[in-house]
Protein backbone atom coordinates (compact mmCIF):
# COMPACT_ATOMS: atom_id res chain seq x y z
CA UNK A 1 0.00 0.00 0.00
CA UNK A 2 1.63 3.15 -1.16
CA UNK A 3 0.86 6.44 -2.78
CA UNK A 4 2.11 6.47 -6.35
CA UNK A 5 2.64 9.80 -8.11
CA UNK A 6 0.56 10.47 -11.19
CA UNK A 7 2.74 10.76 -14.31
CA UNK A 8 1.68 14.31 -15.02
CA UNK A 9 0.72 17.63 -13.58
CA UNK A 10 -2.81 18.60 -14.54
CA UNK A 11 -3.60 22.16 -15.50
CA UNK A 12 -7.32 22.93 -15.56
CA UNK A 13 -8.46 26.16 -17.18
CA UNK A 14 -11.86 27.67 -16.33
CA UNK A 15 -13.86 29.84 -18.68
CA UNK A 16 -17.08 31.80 -18.48
CA UNK A 17 -19.12 33.03 -21.41
CA UNK A 18 -21.55 35.86 -21.90
CA UNK A 19 -24.50 33.75 -20.76
CA UNK A 20 -22.76 32.96 -17.49
CA UNK A 21 -22.09 29.36 -18.54
CA UNK A 22 -18.84 27.92 -17.35
CA UNK A 23 -16.51 25.44 -18.98
CA UNK A 24 -13.23 23.84 -18.06
CA UNK A 25 -10.53 22.17 -20.06
CA UNK A 26 -7.38 20.39 -18.97
CA UNK A 27 -3.85 20.06 -20.24
CA UNK A 28 -0.97 18.07 -18.81
CA UNK A 29 2.71 18.48 -18.15
CA UNK A 30 5.17 15.68 -17.53
CA UNK A 31 6.33 15.05 -13.98
CA UNK A 32 9.91 15.90 -13.17
CA UNK A 33 9.40 19.61 -13.75
CA UNK A 34 9.51 21.87 -10.72
CA UNK A 35 6.16 23.22 -9.58
CA UNK A 36 7.23 26.80 -10.23
CA UNK A 37 8.19 25.91 -13.80
CA UNK A 38 4.83 24.24 -14.30
CA UNK A 39 3.16 27.41 -13.06
CA UNK A 40 5.17 29.47 -15.51
CA UNK A 41 4.26 27.20 -18.39
CA UNK A 42 0.59 27.19 -17.36
CA UNK A 43 0.65 30.94 -17.10
CA UNK A 44 1.95 31.15 -20.66
CA UNK A 45 -0.78 28.96 -22.04
CA UNK A 46 -3.37 30.77 -19.93
CA UNK A 47 -2.32 34.04 -21.49
CA UNK A 48 -2.75 32.62 -24.97
CA UNK A 49 -6.11 31.07 -24.16
CA UNK A 50 -7.37 34.26 -22.62
CA UNK A 51 -6.51 36.17 -25.74
CA UNK A 52 -7.84 33.45 -27.99
CA UNK A 53 -11.16 32.91 -26.23
CA UNK A 54 -14.26 34.88 -27.03
CA UNK A 55 -15.32 34.06 -23.51
CA UNK A 56 -13.12 34.87 -20.56
CA UNK A 57 -10.61 32.80 -18.67
CA UNK A 58 -11.49 33.09 -14.98
CA UNK A 59 -8.50 31.17 -13.67
CA UNK A 60 -6.58 27.94 -13.78
CA UNK A 61 -5.53 25.28 -11.33
CA UNK A 62 -2.27 23.38 -11.37
CA UNK A 63 -2.40 20.09 -9.53
CA UNK A 64 -0.18 17.13 -8.78
CA UNK A 65 -1.62 13.86 -7.49
CA UNK A 66 -0.63 10.68 -5.74
CA UNK A 67 -2.94 7.68 -6.02
CA UNK A 68 -3.15 4.67 -3.73
CA UNK A 69 -1.80 1.78 -5.76
CA UNK A 70 -3.71 -1.05 -4.13
CA UNK A 71 -7.34 -1.84 -3.54
CA UNK A 72 -8.37 -0.01 -0.39
CA UNK A 73 -10.25 -1.86 2.32
CA UNK A 74 -11.73 0.59 4.80
CA UNK A 75 -13.13 -0.66 8.07
CA UNK A 76 -16.75 -1.61 7.23
CA UNK A 77 -17.91 0.33 10.29
CA UNK A 78 -16.02 3.50 9.41
CA UNK A 79 -18.01 6.60 8.50
CA UNK A 80 -16.52 9.77 7.11
CA UNK A 81 -19.10 11.87 8.97
CA UNK A 82 -17.17 11.22 12.17
CA UNK A 83 -14.45 13.80 12.04
CA UNK A 84 -11.38 14.21 14.15
CA UNK A 85 -11.24 17.99 14.30
CA UNK A 86 -7.92 19.64 15.03
CA UNK A 87 -7.87 23.39 15.58
CA UNK A 88 -4.55 25.13 15.07
CA UNK A 89 -3.60 28.69 15.82
CA UNK A 90 -1.71 30.81 13.35
CA UNK A 91 -0.76 34.13 14.84
CA UNK A 92 -4.06 35.48 16.24
CA UNK A 93 -6.21 33.40 13.91
CA UNK A 94 -7.33 29.81 13.95
CA UNK A 95 -7.57 27.20 11.25
CA UNK A 96 -8.86 23.66 11.34
CA UNK A 97 -8.21 20.29 9.80
CA UNK A 98 -10.76 17.46 9.92
CA UNK A 99 -9.70 13.83 9.77
CA UNK A 100 -12.51 11.83 8.13
CA UNK A 101 -13.64 8.69 10.00
CA UNK A 102 -11.40 9.30 12.98
CA UNK A 103 -10.34 5.98 14.50
CA UNK A 104 -12.54 5.34 17.58
CA UNK A 105 -9.51 4.32 19.64
CA UNK A 106 -8.21 7.89 19.40
CA UNK A 107 -11.33 9.43 20.95
CA UNK A 108 -11.70 9.78 24.71
CA UNK A 109 -14.92 9.17 26.57
CA UNK A 110 -15.74 12.88 26.63
CA UNK A 111 -15.21 13.39 22.91
CA UNK A 112 -11.73 14.87 22.95
CA UNK A 113 -8.99 13.31 20.86
CA UNK A 114 -6.42 11.61 23.02
CA UNK A 115 -3.41 13.84 22.49
CA UNK A 116 -1.35 11.56 24.64
CA UNK A 117 -1.43 8.89 21.97
CA UNK A 118 1.36 8.65 19.47
CA UNK A 119 -0.92 8.97 16.45
CA UNK A 120 -2.33 12.37 17.38
CA UNK A 121 0.99 13.55 18.76
CA UNK A 122 2.69 12.59 15.50
CA UNK A 123 0.32 14.75 13.47
CA UNK A 124 0.86 17.68 15.81
CA UNK A 125 4.64 17.32 15.71
CA UNK A 126 4.72 16.84 11.98
CA UNK A 127 2.68 19.96 11.21
CA UNK A 128 4.22 22.22 13.82
CA UNK A 129 7.80 21.06 14.22
CA UNK A 130 9.06 18.54 11.69
CA UNK A 131 7.91 20.60 8.75
CA UNK A 132 7.66 23.98 10.41
CA UNK A 133 6.60 26.62 7.92
CA UNK A 134 5.22 24.19 5.37
CA UNK A 135 1.71 24.15 6.82
CA UNK A 136 -0.10 27.46 7.06
CA UNK A 137 -3.53 28.97 7.48
CA UNK A 138 -5.40 30.35 4.50
CA UNK A 139 -3.49 33.65 4.78
CA UNK A 140 -0.16 31.88 4.51
CA UNK A 141 0.78 32.36 8.16
CA UNK A 142 2.61 29.39 9.67
CA UNK A 143 0.80 27.26 12.24
CA UNK A 144 2.16 27.73 15.73
CA UNK A 145 0.08 25.56 18.09
CA UNK A 146 -2.62 22.95 18.34
CA UNK A 147 -5.29 24.56 20.49
CA UNK A 148 -8.06 21.94 20.40
CA UNK A 149 -8.70 18.44 19.18
CA UNK A 150 -12.05 16.70 19.45
CA UNK A 151 -14.50 14.52 17.59
CA UNK A 152 -17.19 16.26 15.57
CA UNK A 153 -19.90 15.19 13.20
CA UNK A 154 -20.29 16.78 9.81
CA UNK A 155 -24.07 17.03 10.19
CA UNK A 156 -24.19 17.66 13.93
CA UNK A 157 -26.14 20.42 15.53
CA UNK A 158 -24.53 22.39 18.31
CA UNK A 159 -26.49 20.43 20.89
CA UNK A 160 -25.29 17.10 19.61
CA UNK A 161 -21.59 17.93 19.53
CA UNK A 162 -19.45 16.11 22.06
CA UNK A 163 -19.36 17.69 25.49
CA UNK A 164 -15.69 18.51 25.61
CA UNK A 165 -15.18 20.66 22.58
CA UNK A 166 -13.80 23.79 24.14
CA UNK A 167 -10.16 24.64 23.80
CA UNK A 168 -8.01 22.91 26.31
CA UNK B 1 0.11 29.19 -1.38
CA UNK B 2 -0.88 25.66 -2.28
CA UNK B 3 -3.55 23.32 -1.00
CA UNK B 4 -3.15 19.64 -0.24
CA UNK B 5 -6.34 17.61 -0.39
CA UNK B 6 -6.47 14.15 1.20
CA UNK B 7 -9.36 11.96 0.03
CA UNK B 8 -10.72 9.05 2.05
CA UNK B 9 -13.35 6.38 1.46
CA UNK B 10 -15.22 4.75 4.32
CA UNK B 11 -16.97 1.45 4.90
CA UNK B 12 -20.13 2.71 3.21
CA UNK B 13 -18.09 3.76 0.16
CA UNK B 14 -18.69 7.42 0.99
CA UNK B 15 -15.87 9.76 0.07
CA UNK B 16 -14.66 12.69 2.07
CA UNK B 17 -11.61 14.88 1.90
CA UNK B 18 -9.73 17.18 4.17
CA UNK B 19 -7.63 20.07 2.98
CA UNK B 20 -4.64 21.84 4.46
CA UNK B 21 -2.87 24.94 3.23
CA UNK B 22 0.79 24.85 2.27
CA UNK B 23 3.33 27.60 2.00
CA UNK B 24 4.88 28.51 -1.33
CA UNK B 25 8.05 26.69 -0.34
CA UNK B 26 6.40 23.51 0.91
CA UNK B 27 8.27 20.23 0.78
CA UNK B 28 6.74 17.20 -0.90
CA UNK B 29 7.90 15.13 2.05
CA UNK B 30 5.64 17.20 4.29
CA UNK B 31 2.63 16.36 2.15
CA UNK B 32 3.38 12.65 2.03
CA UNK B 33 4.31 12.43 5.70
CA UNK B 34 1.00 13.98 6.67
CA UNK B 35 -0.68 11.44 4.40
CA UNK B 36 0.89 8.64 6.41
CA UNK B 37 -0.10 10.28 9.69
CA UNK B 38 -3.70 10.80 8.59
CA UNK B 39 -3.88 7.23 7.33
CA UNK B 40 -2.96 6.06 10.82
CA UNK B 41 -5.55 8.28 12.48
CA UNK B 42 -8.50 7.34 10.29
CA UNK B 43 -10.47 4.12 10.15
CA UNK B 44 -11.37 4.96 6.55
CA UNK B 45 -8.89 4.41 3.71
CA UNK B 46 -6.84 7.11 2.08
CA UNK B 47 -7.30 6.91 -1.69
CA UNK B 48 -5.46 9.90 -3.09
CA UNK B 49 -3.60 13.08 -2.37
CA UNK B 50 -3.81 16.17 -4.57
CA UNK B 51 -1.66 19.23 -4.27
CA UNK B 52 -2.98 22.16 -6.24
CA UNK B 53 -2.84 25.86 -6.67
CA UNK B 54 -5.61 27.98 -8.08
CA UNK B 55 -4.57 31.04 -10.05
CA UNK B 56 -7.46 33.46 -10.52
CA UNK B 57 -7.47 35.75 -13.49
CA UNK B 58 -8.60 39.13 -12.17
CA UNK B 59 -11.25 41.23 -13.80
CA UNK B 60 -12.66 38.47 -15.93
CA UNK B 61 -15.31 40.27 -17.90
CA UNK B 62 -16.94 37.93 -20.37
CA UNK B 63 -17.81 39.26 -23.81
CA UNK B 64 -21.19 38.38 -25.30
CA UNK B 65 -20.68 34.82 -26.44
CA UNK B 66 -18.20 32.05 -26.84
CA UNK B 67 -19.37 31.44 -30.36
CA UNK B 68 -18.29 28.16 -31.92
CA UNK B 69 -15.58 26.63 -29.81
CA UNK B 70 -12.64 25.11 -31.54
CA UNK B 71 -11.59 21.58 -30.82
CA UNK B 72 -7.98 20.57 -31.11
CA UNK B 73 -6.62 17.06 -31.39
CA UNK B 74 -2.89 16.38 -31.33
CA UNK B 75 -1.35 12.93 -31.71
CA UNK B 76 0.80 11.74 -28.87
CA UNK B 77 3.97 9.69 -28.88
CA UNK B 78 3.42 6.21 -30.23
CA UNK B 79 0.51 7.49 -32.27
CA UNK B 80 -1.89 5.30 -30.34
CA UNK B 81 -2.64 7.63 -27.51
CA UNK B 82 -4.55 10.60 -28.79
CA UNK B 83 -4.92 13.89 -27.04
CA UNK B 84 -8.16 15.71 -27.16
CA UNK B 85 -9.10 19.01 -25.70
CA UNK B 86 -11.99 21.35 -26.18
CA UNK B 87 -10.72 24.86 -26.03
CA UNK B 88 -13.36 27.56 -26.40
CA UNK B 89 -11.13 29.67 -28.57
CA UNK B 90 -11.51 31.53 -31.82
CA UNK B 91 -10.15 29.86 -34.95
CA UNK B 92 -7.80 32.76 -35.66
CA UNK B 93 -5.86 31.96 -32.51
CA UNK B 94 -5.81 28.20 -32.82
CA UNK B 95 -2.29 28.10 -34.22
CA UNK B 96 -0.85 30.01 -31.27
CA UNK B 97 -2.42 27.57 -28.82
CA UNK B 98 -1.34 24.61 -30.91
CA UNK B 99 2.19 25.88 -30.99
CA UNK B 100 2.29 26.01 -27.20
CA UNK B 101 0.71 22.58 -26.75
CA UNK B 102 3.18 21.14 -29.23
CA UNK B 103 6.21 22.67 -27.54
CA UNK B 104 7.28 19.37 -25.99
CA UNK B 105 6.23 20.32 -22.48
CA UNK B 106 2.65 19.02 -22.58
CA UNK B 107 1.46 15.44 -22.36
CA UNK B 108 -1.65 13.29 -22.35
CA UNK B 109 -3.21 12.31 -19.04
CA UNK B 110 -1.16 9.12 -19.10
CA UNK B 111 2.09 11.03 -19.53
CA UNK B 112 2.79 10.55 -23.22
CA UNK B 113 4.31 13.56 -24.88
CA UNK B 114 2.30 15.40 -27.49
CA UNK B 115 4.03 15.23 -30.83
CA UNK B 116 2.44 16.59 -33.94
CA UNK B 117 4.43 15.06 -36.79
CA UNK B 118 3.33 17.79 -39.12
CA UNK B 119 0.49 20.20 -39.60
CA UNK B 120 -1.65 17.53 -41.21
CA UNK B 121 -1.60 15.35 -38.11
CA UNK B 122 -3.22 18.06 -36.02
CA UNK B 123 -6.93 18.36 -36.23
CA UNK B 124 -9.03 21.41 -35.56
CA UNK B 125 -12.76 21.22 -35.58
CA UNK B 126 -15.36 23.77 -34.68
CA UNK B 127 -18.33 21.46 -34.19
CA UNK B 128 -17.93 19.59 -30.98
CA UNK B 129 -21.51 19.69 -29.80
CA UNK B 130 -22.67 17.60 -32.74
CA UNK B 131 -19.66 15.43 -32.93
CA UNK B 132 -18.06 15.51 -36.32
CA UNK B 133 -14.87 13.51 -36.20
CA UNK B 134 -11.74 15.39 -37.10
CA UNK B 135 -9.87 14.36 -40.18
CA UNK B 136 -6.65 12.90 -38.93
CA UNK B 137 -4.02 11.72 -41.33
CA UNK B 138 -2.76 9.05 -39.00
CA UNK B 139 -5.25 6.20 -39.34
CA UNK B 140 -4.56 4.86 -35.87
CA UNK B 141 -5.09 8.01 -33.90
CA UNK B 142 -7.80 7.69 -31.30
CA UNK B 143 -9.34 10.88 -30.07
CA UNK B 144 -9.87 10.88 -26.32
CA UNK B 145 -13.11 12.59 -25.50
CA UNK B 146 -14.44 14.02 -22.27
CA UNK B 147 -16.70 11.63 -20.39
CA UNK B 148 -19.87 13.34 -21.45
CA UNK B 149 -19.02 12.64 -25.06
CA UNK B 150 -18.14 9.03 -24.41
CA UNK B 151 -20.92 7.78 -26.64
CA UNK B 152 -19.09 9.27 -29.57
CA UNK B 153 -15.85 7.58 -28.74
CA UNK B 154 -16.27 4.63 -31.02
CA UNK B 155 -16.15 6.81 -34.07
CA UNK B 156 -12.63 7.26 -35.40
CA UNK B 157 -11.25 8.44 -38.65
CA UNK B 158 -10.43 4.91 -39.68
CA UNK B 159 -12.42 3.36 -42.49
CA UNK B 160 -15.57 5.40 -42.02
CA UNK B 161 -16.35 7.95 -44.69
CA UNK B 162 -17.80 11.28 -43.73
CA UNK B 163 -21.30 10.51 -44.96
CA UNK B 164 -21.45 7.38 -42.88
CA UNK B 165 -20.36 9.26 -39.82
CA UNK B 166 -22.70 12.14 -40.40
CA UNK B 167 -25.83 10.05 -40.61
CA UNK B 168 -24.94 7.66 -37.86
CA UNK B 169 -24.99 4.53 -39.96
CA UNK B 170 -22.20 2.88 -38.05
CA UNK B 171 -21.21 -0.45 -39.49
CA UNK B 172 -20.60 -2.85 -36.69
CA UNK B 173 -18.21 -5.13 -38.44
CA UNK B 174 -16.80 -7.17 -35.64
CA UNK B 175 -13.24 -6.64 -36.77
CA UNK B 176 -13.58 -2.90 -36.90
CA UNK B 177 -15.20 -2.59 -33.49
CA UNK B 178 -12.66 -4.97 -32.03
CA UNK B 179 -9.84 -2.94 -33.50
CA UNK B 180 -11.25 0.27 -32.10
CA UNK B 181 -11.69 -1.10 -28.61
CA UNK B 182 -8.23 -2.63 -28.57
CA UNK B 183 -6.82 0.70 -29.64
CA UNK B 184 -8.68 2.33 -26.82
CA UNK B 185 -7.22 -0.06 -24.31
CA UNK B 186 -3.76 0.72 -25.55
CA UNK B 187 -4.28 4.43 -25.66
CA UNK B 188 -6.44 5.22 -22.67
CA UNK B 189 -6.11 4.51 -19.00
CA UNK B 190 -7.41 1.00 -18.38
CA UNK B 191 -9.40 2.16 -15.39
CA UNK B 192 -11.35 4.49 -17.61
CA UNK B 193 -12.22 1.60 -19.88
CA UNK B 194 -13.32 -0.57 -16.98
CA UNK B 195 -15.40 2.19 -15.46
CA UNK B 196 -17.21 2.66 -18.72
CA UNK B 197 -17.80 -0.88 -19.86
CA UNK B 198 -21.50 -0.44 -19.28
CA UNK B 199 -21.47 2.57 -21.55
CA UNK B 200 -19.66 0.59 -24.25
CA UNK B 201 -22.19 -2.20 -24.04
CA UNK B 202 -25.05 0.26 -24.16
CA UNK B 203 -23.51 1.98 -27.14
CA UNK B 204 -23.14 -1.26 -29.03
CA UNK B 205 -26.72 -2.15 -28.23
CA UNK B 206 -27.90 1.26 -29.38
CA UNK B 207 -26.06 0.85 -32.64
CA UNK B 208 -27.77 -2.47 -33.14
CA UNK B 209 -31.11 -0.89 -32.42
CA UNK B 210 -30.42 1.84 -34.94
CA UNK B 211 -29.80 -0.81 -37.49
CA UNK B 212 -33.26 -2.21 -36.83
CA UNK B 213 -32.14 -5.15 -34.80
CA UNK B 214 -33.61 -5.03 -31.35
CA UNK B 215 -31.68 -7.89 -29.81
CA UNK B 216 -28.55 -6.89 -27.93
CA UNK B 217 -26.50 -9.51 -29.79
CA UNK B 218 -24.39 -10.54 -26.89
CA UNK B 219 -22.54 -12.90 -29.16
CA UNK B 220 -21.08 -9.78 -30.78
CA UNK B 221 -20.33 -8.02 -27.52
CA UNK B 222 -18.76 -10.86 -25.62
CA UNK B 223 -15.78 -11.28 -27.96
CA UNK B 224 -15.10 -7.58 -27.59
CA UNK B 225 -15.10 -7.79 -23.83
CA UNK B 226 -12.88 -10.86 -24.05
CA UNK B 227 -10.48 -8.89 -26.21
CA UNK B 228 -10.30 -6.21 -23.54
CA UNK B 229 -9.73 -8.70 -20.78
CA UNK B 230 -6.92 -10.33 -22.73
CA UNK B 231 -5.09 -7.04 -22.70
CA UNK B 232 -5.45 -6.33 -19.00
Amino acid sequence: MALVPAPVYTVTFSFIDGSGSRATTSAYIQQGVAFVDVLARASGLAGLLNIASAGALTGYTVSRSWIEDTQVNPDPQSRVERKGRMIFSADAFKTRMDIPAIAPALVLQDGALDRGLTTIGAIETLMLTDFAGDFTDSRGVSLDALVAAYEAYSRSTRRRLPTRRLEQ
Amino acid sequence: MYKARYTFIDGSQSESSTTVTLSDSFRVDAVLSLADALRSASSASLTRVDVYRRIPVPNANPPPSLGDPVRIAIPAEGFLDGYHAVFPILPDYANDVLSELNSGEWTTASGRGLRAQDAASVSISSSWRNYNPPYLDGPDVIVVLPARLWRDLLVTSMALDSETRRYGEYPLARGLARYQLISLVQGVDVNQILSRLDAIIQLLQDIRTEQGQSEPYLDEIEPLLAAILELL
